[in-house]
Formats: structure tokens, C-alpha cells, sequence
């Protein structure tokens, strides 16, 4: 048993990791970019420095899983400028066109030795002029992330950096002038003596960076570190965010669930002992037609009923807690706050899970009355609710009670349509808006909470069979 | 038996489907004819019959009389050099205004940030600033031609046009940091400071470094004219342009300044350092919170929830525009069908209206929301929308097509059917508020035959008896089959585009609607990789063609020329209109613009939307701003004092 647990929690890891690639891998690859749209729009300035810092600090300058920029060569790197440009007569669609700026931008560092390479060697005078003006861009070394180790050295390293990009900002000229091109090469051919050593990778540093040098991996970098990042939209810790946010998916999915296991199971025991009678039809009935109402639908019928005066007016019509003016002061009032303003949406998702859980109830204890140890308790003169009770429902509520695991994950993802229709502002809305918005660290965020929790939930099923079940042996 | 079963089951469900079908169509029937006798009505003022006996339908004392805010702002008044005009009410300034109370409105969605220049660009930040800031003037909502006097009392012009003075107000203070200056942590906060006109410079030295990410990064094209901020005194500043462009000066007079004395320091009073304050700006520890010099003072943002905000009791247009309220509570409300409710429960004093909610709950339903207490008025927003196509295709360079493609849409029948009657179908690129519209051009009618025809004299016909045109474009033979790429989470859009899919089928084009999601067809106009796409536009109310029309702009990719619109008489309009200042020139160019486009119709123009607003009637008819109907709340206000 005790073997079991360890194996499967360590095949736990490897699992969350390939849930994390794919899951990073897809919401990368989607069109659009987080807080880029607006840039994309007004203008073209997507290639502007502002836009090039900023996917550098969010690390969208990098390849998503595998790097092998370092493996470019000096013709590709001119190819891309020949195309960007519109030079020797090229004429490509705009997509190339947006693909070879972009390119240029977000390769930074590994154009550096070929960018160079053509500022001393091309022939082309206006392509000697682009490659110098490219590397005041691409030698520029990017800040380091001030969350991660000690913010003040962090702090430090960025003055520095700061300092040495500024240093080389005005070695580029404009078109045709030959002078300042041969002054600018000279400096960049000094300072190339110098930094060379940077810029020439060794076979360990090709190799490093094919793995290494990514997104995912810078991801998972700040993953060991405990840090979800920032959101690329609002610049707030996701963390923060998801912490806030919490508060208002754990109490409505908790009790909800609470509740529906509280009145599911008598319910499914009801029926499972007058199966087939009139009344187990009519409840089967009832909750089938509960169970098919899309929640949207619930909700809103629930609002207009009992909060739109329509006809009545009991319950808010939406929220999670009276104005900060109107909210009681003692904690007994500010429960009774929450609890008036969620009755609506319990009452909705409960109606849900209501239904499949008396379901999993009722069969389980149907399983079970016809078992022969069922008869014998009856044989033996004990009382039918001591029958049913004591001997039927402990045993046939097993497989409903590892079904709790399920659960888990939605504890904290909360339910989308629920918290839309109900205006509470919980984890279900937060992850759409993220999703709109391409905010990925946020999106990532949100379900490596629930993948974790689902792995957990699977674990702790598979081990509670095991506990009340003694005919099952993991091991 | 089971044959006959299943016969009958089959004829059964085949005339279920047409008894759906019959019900449905007569009730689009019915639904088109109603929006249409709404219209004749006139929807475009006051809904239903305006019994409002109270003071708020007779206009004000005040209206159409002038205000000045301090003896100062008077006396620079009287200087004929200066180019900003005193304050004159509108016609409909209300009569009473209670001061008091607290206004409640709702917006779908949390802004990024409130950082006006580092936070994501966002239509919804510019909004908060109405309330928190102020500018070196004060564009009128209600005559957006004038520029009142704001934090500047005077500004004038060079002979050249190139050098603009600005004469600060004296004495303005900054509103108080939202931090509890009682904590040792926020001490350094504690001080009073004056707006000055370094704040003014700060604000162009964070727009100009490329560090700073968010709305600044957008910005920037605007101030490639500008050369430098010359700071004279506390209270004086001159600006100096590199060439005299028209937009020059909105750009000067709609600059809000930045307090340096906030933004280059860290949360303990630590200053930035020259290389990376840019950067800083970005994730600043203030973003979250706003602070202004507005009417209003930022107090708190809960994200999801709501912001609020109170009475600035030292705003320096106090005397002629003091705030309508103690305060503004603005609800994040994602979901729309939740607003109306949230408006008759009282959570909020006005809201807007979704095309659909207004067919089906509010026309032709007063008691609106069965409350006698609401009153509706509906207002034309001041975009419009659009079917843009792409000249960069053979398919539609010819100019008759295009406008074969405008005919073959039923715009009116589209407006009238599909959005519930809220709108006006437009021919021009501006609003047609604005001078520049030019009302005498008619949008061309819909008229299947006349396109066909044109079509015909295009060149597209039928050789192939297939039912759809063909043409022989490069000794390749074309047929007329293209994508409109749609907005996908709209449903309105789903139905237009397969009217539109059907009219076109009439005459022989086959048109597939692709509905997409906003980044991705981003990404398709970006990268000129469409036939054809629907967009909507702010043209804003100073015109610059440059943007849109110029054919430089269709070379940049990403650029807003999506369409790749070609013509050298565009080209020099849109040249001229930039160096034109006197009005009535401006204008002419402008409908000798218009005229073009009408003609070329590189764009069908589709329609301007008609926003409906319902609000209780505590409240005073809403002025509506001509820039930002219903997101300016300052011109809001009660009739009588609230609790």
C-alpha cells in the first residue's frame, strides 16, 4: 500500500510535466499576443524598442520548446533584412514581411557575431547601415527579472545593463553616409574584440540553449523559484490575483459540493430501497430533468424568480457580499451577508452534482442490497433499518465517496457560467478573461492549480478504495 | 408497421420544422416592421412619450452663458493671442443640479491598470481620467471645436506655428497619493505639491522613452512632430514642433501632466536611477491606483468588483464645473444581461442597453422594466462600422465591384432586422455629428439589379453556367468566391452575414463568413491575409487621414491601411488636411474626401450605432458628450438630493 502511494506519487511529477508542456505549448501557439494587440493595431509598431522590451521581459522574444537560433547563419540573417527592408528589388507579402521584423527583433543575442560580420564584410552600404543599426538593438543585453534571488544585487546587474546599452545606442547612421559608417564599424569592431567570447557559442552553450533558452523552460525556471510570474496585461503578481480570487471559488464550490453529497446520498438510498416503486420513478424523473438544465438556464431562472421581483425579491441580484457601506461589522452578520448573496448560485451548481451523485448513490446501494450478506443480516431478524443502514449503505456508498476526489479540481477553477451569471468574480471568470486577453502566465496558472488538484483527487480516490475496500489490494 | 412508423414519424417531424420555421419568420416580420415604425417615430431623441413634468426638461439659467473659474483665467481671457475660449454652458445645461449623492454605473470589464501611460491601452482608462485628471485644456463635450480653459489659462501660438506657450494656473494641487501617508512606510507622501510645468515635460519624457511599455508605446506616433518641452518657470512652458501639423495642437491641449514627484520613486520613497526608470514605469507600485487634478479623487479598486472614487474639494474648475456628486461607485459587471437587472434593483442609476436586450425587453415596453421610474433615451456613438476590402486582390480593384458589393447589401433592412433599429446607415468615413460628414452624400441604395449590372461591365459573368461570375484576371479564370472575415462573438454579425451571403448568391458571388476571435483576425488584416473584413472605427473629431487613407500607410504592414486604399487624390487630401487649419477649409477638404470615397467605396460603410440608455429619473437628462456618448459621467447628474 505504502509502495503504491509513493510509486504513484512520483509518477505524479512526470505527469504534471507533460501537462505543463502541452498545456504552455497550445496557449502559446494560439494567434495574438498578451498586451499586443493594441501595439499590432496602432500601427506597426510591433518591431518599436517598447514592444521588443516588452516581450523580452515576459520572455515572448523566445522560442516556445526548442531553440536553434544558434545555428543561424550570416545569409539568413541578411535574407531577413533584405526582406524586412525591401531591398534588392524584393517585394514579399506583408505576413513575410512582419515575420523577418519580427525575427529580427526577438532573436537578439544570436544575431550579434553575424550582424557584425555583415557591418565589416557586406558590400551593400545600406545593408552595412541596417546591421549596425540592428546591433545597437540585438547587442543590448535584457534586464533580469528583480523577483527571482535577491532584488537589490538584481537591481544592480539592471543599472549596469542599463548603463551598457545605453553606451552604444548612437553607433548607427543614416542611409548614405559613409563617414559615419566606417566611424561605426570601427567602434563595433572594438567592442566586438572585446565581447566576442559572449557571442561565439561552444558546443555546451548550443546545447544548453537548444533546451534551455525557451520559454517553457524560462517557465518552469521560475516555476522551481515558486513564482507563478507576472501578468504581462496588468503587471500584478499572478499570485495575488489568484489568491484574491480564491476566497469567492472555494466557498461556493465547497458548499455546493457539501451540499449535494448531504442530499444526495439519502436521496439515492430513498430510491435505491423503493426501486422501481412509483416514487423512485418520480425522482428519477425529477432529478434527470434537473441534471439536463444547463446551468445558465437555472441560474437565470433562479434570479429572475427570486431576485428580479419577479415575483420576488429575496435574494441580491448578484455578487458575493453587500457594499463595503451596508456589510455588517460582526463576522456572524458577514456570513449571513455571503450566505444571502450565494444562496442563488449554491442552489445552482448543486442542482448539478445533485444529480449524478444520487444516481452513483442509488446503484451503489442497489449493488449492494442484493448481496448475499444483505440477506443473511435480514435472515439473522435484525430490523430493515438496521439492514439497510448499518450493513447496505456503508458498503455501497464506497464507490460515491472516492468520486469526492473528482471534486477537488473544481474547488478551485470554479465554474465559468456560475460566476458570469451571478457576477462573482472568481477563478471560472478570471481564467476566461485571461484567455482573451492571452494573459498565459495567468491562464497557466489557473490550470496547473486545477491539474495539480486533479492528480491529487486521482490519488486520493484510487488510495480510499483501497482503505475501505479490503478486497482491493493495490499492491 | 415499423415502415409506417416510421413515415409518420418522419412526416411528423417535417412539419414540425415548418411550423417552427413559419413562427419564425413572422415573427422577424413582425420584429422588422415594429423597429421600422420606431424609426419613423423618431427613436433618435426622447423614446416614448416624454411626460416628464419635472424641472430637468426646461434648460437652465446658465445655458449658453460663460463662466470663469478665477480673475486670472479672466484676465488671459481677454488677451486676444490666446487661443483657448472661456466656458459657455450648452443650451440643455439642466436647471437643478443636486451635488450630492453617489453616482452608480457599470462597466463590462477591469481595466489593465490605471497608469494612464504605462498601463495596456484600454478605452475604458481614458474614461477614469475624465474623472481624475485634467489637461492643459478642456476639450467641450458638448462643442468639441472649443478648448477651455483647464489647468492652462492661456496658451499661444507662434507666428510659425511651430512654438506653443502655456501659461500654468497658479496653485493647483495635486490631489492626495491613495495610501495612508500615517504609516511610516508612505511619510515621504505626505507633502502637498502644485502642479508645475515640469510635470507636463515628465509626461513627454515618459512618452519618448522607449522603456515605458503600455499606452505610451501607442502614443509616440503623435509626437514624432513634437522637437522639445521648454520649461520657462513653474507656471510656463513652450513647446517646440519640428513641422506645423494641425493635430499638433489638440495633441498639445489634450496633454495631462504626470507628477514626477510620484512616478520616479519606489513604493519607500527610493528614486529611480537615469537607466531604468523607463522600465520601472511599467510595473510601477502606483499603477493600481490613479491620481489626477481632476473633479474626482482615486479612493479605491477592488478588480472584479468595483472602483471608486470621491469629490475633489480643491478642483480648480470648482466654481464653473464643480463635481455632480460626492462620489462615483463604478461596478464591473462582465456579464451584460446582468446590467438592466442590476438597474432595477437600484444598484445603479443608468445604464446602457444591448441591441438585443432592447428588442426584446425594453422597445415599445414602458413602463421599462416594469419600473414608471425609468426613462429611456437612445444616442448615435460616434464610430461606425464598416465591410472593408481588400484592393491588394484582383478580385476588387475595380472600383464597380466594390460598389456592386455596397448594393448588394441592405443596409437599412440590416439595421431595421438584425440591430433592432439602432442605428443609421452611413455613406462617409466620419461621424456624422461632425462637420466633416457630408450629409448631402446619400449612401448608395440597395439595388441587386444595379449591381448585377455592374458587375456585368466589370467583367464578371457567368461563362460556365455554374451560377457563380467568373472573370479571366491574368489568363486565369477567377471565380467570384470570397471570405469575410467576421467578428465571432457576436450573433448579430452570424445573421448579417448570411443575408449578405444570400443577396450575393442572387448575383452570382459566393461569399463564406469566417467568424473569428478578436486577436486572430487582428492578426489576418494585419498581415493583409484577407478578402474582405468587417471593422468598426473611431474617427475621433480632430481628422487625420493619414492613418487610414495614405498610400504610404498601405505599405506598412500592420499599419491601419488594411484595405491597401490607392489614390493620389486621397493622398494629397490627406496631405492637405494635415497643414489646413482654417475651419471651413478643413471641411471642404473633408467632403471632397468623402465624395471620393463614396465613389471609390474602398470601404462599404454600414452604419453608425445608436446606443439606448436607460436611467432613473432622479436623475437629470443626461448631456451627452459628442466625443464619448455615455462614458462621461461628469456631465451626469441628480435633479434633487439624494439620500
Amino acid at each position: 500500500m505504502l509502495q503504491y502511494a509513493v510509486k504513484r506519487t512520483l509518477w505524479m511529477f512526470p505527469t504534471f510535466f507533460l501537462i505543463t508542456m502541452v498545456v504552455f505549448t497550445l496557449i502559446n501557439l494560439a494567434p495574438g499576443n498578451p498586451g499586443g494587440a493594441e501595439a499590432e493595431q496602432q500601427g506597426g509598431t510591433t518591431t518599436s524598442d517598447a514592444v521588443r522590451l516588452f516581450k523580452q521581459q515576459f520572455d515572448l522574444d523566445k522560442p516556445i520548446l526548442l531553440n536553434t537560433r544558434w545555428a543561424l547563419t550570416r545569409g539568413d540573417v541578411r535574407e531577413r533584412i533584405v526582406v524586412a527592408h525591401r531591398l534588392e528589388g524584393r517585394a514579399p507579402t506583408p505576413a513575410q514581411l512582419i515575420a523577418a521584423k519580427d525575427a529580427l527583433a526577438d532573436d537578439g543575442n544570436y544575431l550579434v557575431q553575424h550582424l557584425v560580420g555583415l557591418l565589416a564584410e557586406d558590400p551593400a552600404p545600406e545593408i552595412r547601415a541596417l546591421a549596425a543599426d540592428y546591433l545597437t538593438r540585438s547587442a543590448s543585453l535584457p534586464f533580469v527579472s528583480e523577483r527571482i534571488g535577491d532584488p537589490t544585487a538584481a537591481r544592480d546587474e539592471n543599472r549596469t545593463r542599463g548603463a551598457y546599452n545605453e553606451a552604444f545606442k548612437g553607433w548607427r547612421c543614416a542611409d548614405g553616409d559613409a563617414a559615419c559608417l566606417s566611424d561605426v564599424t570601427g567602434k563595433w569592431q572594438a567592442w566586438w574584440e572585446k565581447e566576442r567570447p559572449r557571442y561565439e557559442y561552444t558546443a555546451g552553450e548550443k546545447a544548453w540553449a537548444f533546451l534551455f533558452d525557451t520559454r517553457f523552460a524560462n517557465y518552469w525556471w521560475k516555476l522551481l523559484h515558486l513564482d507563478l510570474g507576472v501578468s504581462p496585461n496588468t503587471r500584478i503578481p499572478v499570485l495575488d490575483t489568484l489568491l484574491s480570487k480564491m476566497k469567492y471559488s472555494v466557498s461556493l464550490s465547497l458548499t455546493a459540493v457539501v451540499l449535494a453529497y448531504l442530499i444526495a446520498v439519502p436521496l439515492g438510498v430513498y430510491s435505491a430501497v423503493r426501486s422501481g416503486s412509483r416514487s423512485d420513478t418520480v425522482l428519477t424523473i425529477g432529478l434527470f430533468v434537473l441534471y439536463s438544465l444547463p446551468t445558465f438556464f437555472t441560474g437565470t431562472v433562479l434570479l429572475k424568480l427570486f431576485a428580479d421581483g419577479d415575483p420576488l425579491t429575496w435574494f441580491p441580484v448578484g455578487g458575493f457580499q453587500s457594499d463595503a457601506k451596508e456589510l455588517p461589522v460582526t463576522t456572524l452578520g458577514y456570513l449571513a451577508d455571503v450566505t444571502w448573496h450565494v444562496t442563488l448560485p449554491i442552489l445552482t451548481s448543486t442542482s448539478v452534482a445533485l444529480a449524478a451523485l444520487s444516481r452513483y448513490a442509488r446503484s451503489g446501494v442497489i449493488d449492494v442490497i442484493r448481496a448475499d450478506y444483505i440477506r443473511t443480516a435480514r435472515a439473522k431478524g435484525l430490523e430493515e433499518p438496521i439492514v439497510i443502514v448499518k450493513h447496505a449503505v456503508r458498503n455501497g456508498m464506497i464507490p460515491i465517496l472516492t468520486l469526492l476526489g473528482g471534486f477537488l479540481p473544481v474547488l478551485v477553477s470554479g465554474s465559468v457560467v456560475i460566476e458570469v451569471v451571478f457576477t462573482i468574480p472568481g477563478m471560472g471568470s478570471y481564467l476566461v478573461d485571461s484567455i482573451n486577453g492571452r494573459d498565459y502566465n495567468a491562464v497557466m496558472a489557473v490550470l496547473l492549480a486545477s491539474a495539480i488538484l486533479t492528480l491529487v483527487g486521482i490519488l486520493i480516490s484510487d488510495l480510499s478504495y483501497a482503505l475501505v475496500d479490503p478486497r482491493i489490494n493495490l499492491d | 408497421m415499423k415502415r409506417l412508423m416510421q413515415s409518420g414519424f418522419a412526416v411528423g417531424l417535417l412539419l414540425l420544422l415548418v411550423v417552427i420555421g413559419v413562427i419564425n419568420t413572422a415573427q422577424l416580420h413582425n420584429l422588422e416592421s415594429r423597429v421600422g415604425a420606431i424609426e419613423k417615430n423618431g427613436v433618435a431623441t426622447k423614446a416614448g412619450p416624454a411626460v416628464k413634468a419635472t424641472a430637468t426638461s426646461t434648460a437652465s439659467a446658465l445655458a449658453g452663458t460663460t463662466c470663469y473659474s478665477s480673475a486670472e483665467e479672466e484676465t488671459a481671457s481677454q488677451d486676444a493671442a490666446n487661443i483657448l475660449d472661456p466656458l459657455v454652458y450648452p443650451s440643455n445645461w439642466p436647471a437643478e443640479i443636486a451635488r450630492a449623492g453617489t453616482l452608480k454605473r457599470q462597466v463590462a470589464s477591469d481595466p489593465p491598470g490605471l497608469n494612464l501611460l504605462a498601463s495596456n491601452n484600454a478605452a475604458d482608462l481614458s474614461e477614469f481620467y475624465r474623472y481624475i485628471g485634467s489637461k492643459v485644456a478642456l476639450q467641450s463635450p458638448w462643442d468639441p471645436d472649443h478648448w477651455y480653459a483647464d489647468l492652462a489659462t492661456k496658451v499661444t501660438k507662434s507666428e510659425d506655428g511651430l512654438t506653443y506657450d502655456i501659461y500654468l494656473r497658479s496653485g493647483v494641487p495635486w490631489q492626495a497619493p491613495a495610501v495612508d501617508t500615517k504609516d511610516p512606510r508612505y511619510a515621504w507622501l505626505a507633502q502637498p505639491h502644485e502642479v508645475v510645468a515640469d510635470d507636463f515635460l515628465f509626461t513627454l519624457q515618459i512618452i519618448q522613452n522607449p522603456q515605458v511599455v503600455g499606452r505610451a508605446a501607442n502614443l509616440r506616433t503623435y509626437f514624432e512632430s513634437w522637437k522639445a518641452i521648454e520649461v520657462v518657470d513653474d507656471h510656463h512652458f513652450r513647446v517646440h514642433f519640428t513641422e506645423n501639423l494641425y493635430i499638433n495642437q489638440s495633441v498639445l491641449l489634450d496633454l495631462h501632466p504626470t507628477p514626477r514627484w510620484l512616478y520616479l520613486y519606489d513604493e519607500d520613497g527610493q528614486k529611480f536611477d537615469d537607466a531604468t526608470w523607463g522600465e520601472k514605469q511599467n510595473s510601477h507600485w502606483y499603477n493600481q491606483k490613479g491620481i489626477g487634478t481632476g473633479p474626482f479623487r482615486f479612493v479605491s479598486w477592488e478588480p472584479g468588483v468595483k472602483m471608486t472614487f470621491e469629490r475633489n474639494p480643491s478642483y480648480h474648475l470648482n466654481k464653473c464645473l464643480p463635481a455632480n456628486f460626492d462620489g462615483i461607485e463604478i461596478s464591473m459587471l462582465k456579464d451584460q444581461a446582468a446590467w438592466l437587472r442590476y438597474l432595477a434593483s437600484g444598484k445603479l442609476d443608468y445604464t446602457q442597453v444591448q441591441p438585443a436586450q432592447f428588442v426584446a425587453e425594453i422597445k415599445d415596453k414602458k413602463p421599462y422594466l416594469g419600473e414608471e421610474d425609468l426613462e429611456l433615451l437612445v444616442h448615435q456613438e460616434a464610430s461606425y462600422f464598416y465591410f472593408g476590402w481588400n484592393q491588394a486582390r484582383p478580385m476588387f480593384q475595380d472600383k464597380r465591384v466594390r460598389r456592386a458589393l455596397t448594393q448588394a447589401l441592405d443596409r437599412q433592412g440590416l439595421v431595421d432586422g438584425v440591430f433592432g433599429g439602432l442605428g443609421t446607415v452611413t455613406s462617409g468615413p466620419f461621424d456624422q455629428g461632425n462637420p466633416c460628414y457630408d450629409p448631402s452624400i446619400a449612401p448608395w441604395p440597395y439595388d441587386l439589379d444595379a449591381a448585377a449590372t455592374l458587375l456585368d461591365e466589370a467583367g464578371w459573368t457567368d461563362t460556365d453556367g455554374n451560377g457563380i461570375r467568373d472573370k479571366v484576371i491574368d489568363g486565369k479564370k477567377v471565380q467570384f468566391e470570397f471570405t469575410l472575415v467576421t467578428y465571432g462573438g457576436s450573433t448579430e454579425y452570424e445573421n448579417l452575414a448570411s443575408v449578405y451571403g444570400q443577396a450575393l448568391q442572387r448575383i452570382g458571388i459566393k461569399m463564406t463568413p469566417q467568424p473569428l476571435e478578436w486577436a486572430a483576425q487582428l492578426k489576418k488584416t494585419a498581415e493583409r491575409d484577407f478578402d474582405a473584413y468587417s471593422g468598426a472605427w473611431v474617427p475621433g473629431w480632430e481628422i487625420d487621414l493619414f492613418q487610414l487613407w495614405h498610400s504610404s500607410e498601405a505599405d506598412k504592414p500592420q499599419s491601419s491601411n488594411y484595405v491597401s486604399f490607392r489614390n493620389p487624390d486621397g493622398d494629397r487630401i490627406a496631405e492637405a488636411l494635415r497643414r489646413e487649419f482654417d475651419p471651413a477649409a478643413r471641411t471642404a477638404l473633408c467632403h471632397e474626401f468623402h465624395a471620393l470615397v463614396h465613389e471609390e467605396q474602398p470601404y462599404t460603410f454600414f452604419y453608425q450605432r445608436k446606443r439606448p440608455m436607460l436611467y432613473w429619473d432622479r436623475m437629470n437628462e443626461p448631456v451627452i458628450s459628442k466625443m464619448n456618448p455615455h462614458r462621461d459621467a461628469r456631465l451626469m447628474s441628480f435633479s434633487s438630493a439624494q439620500e
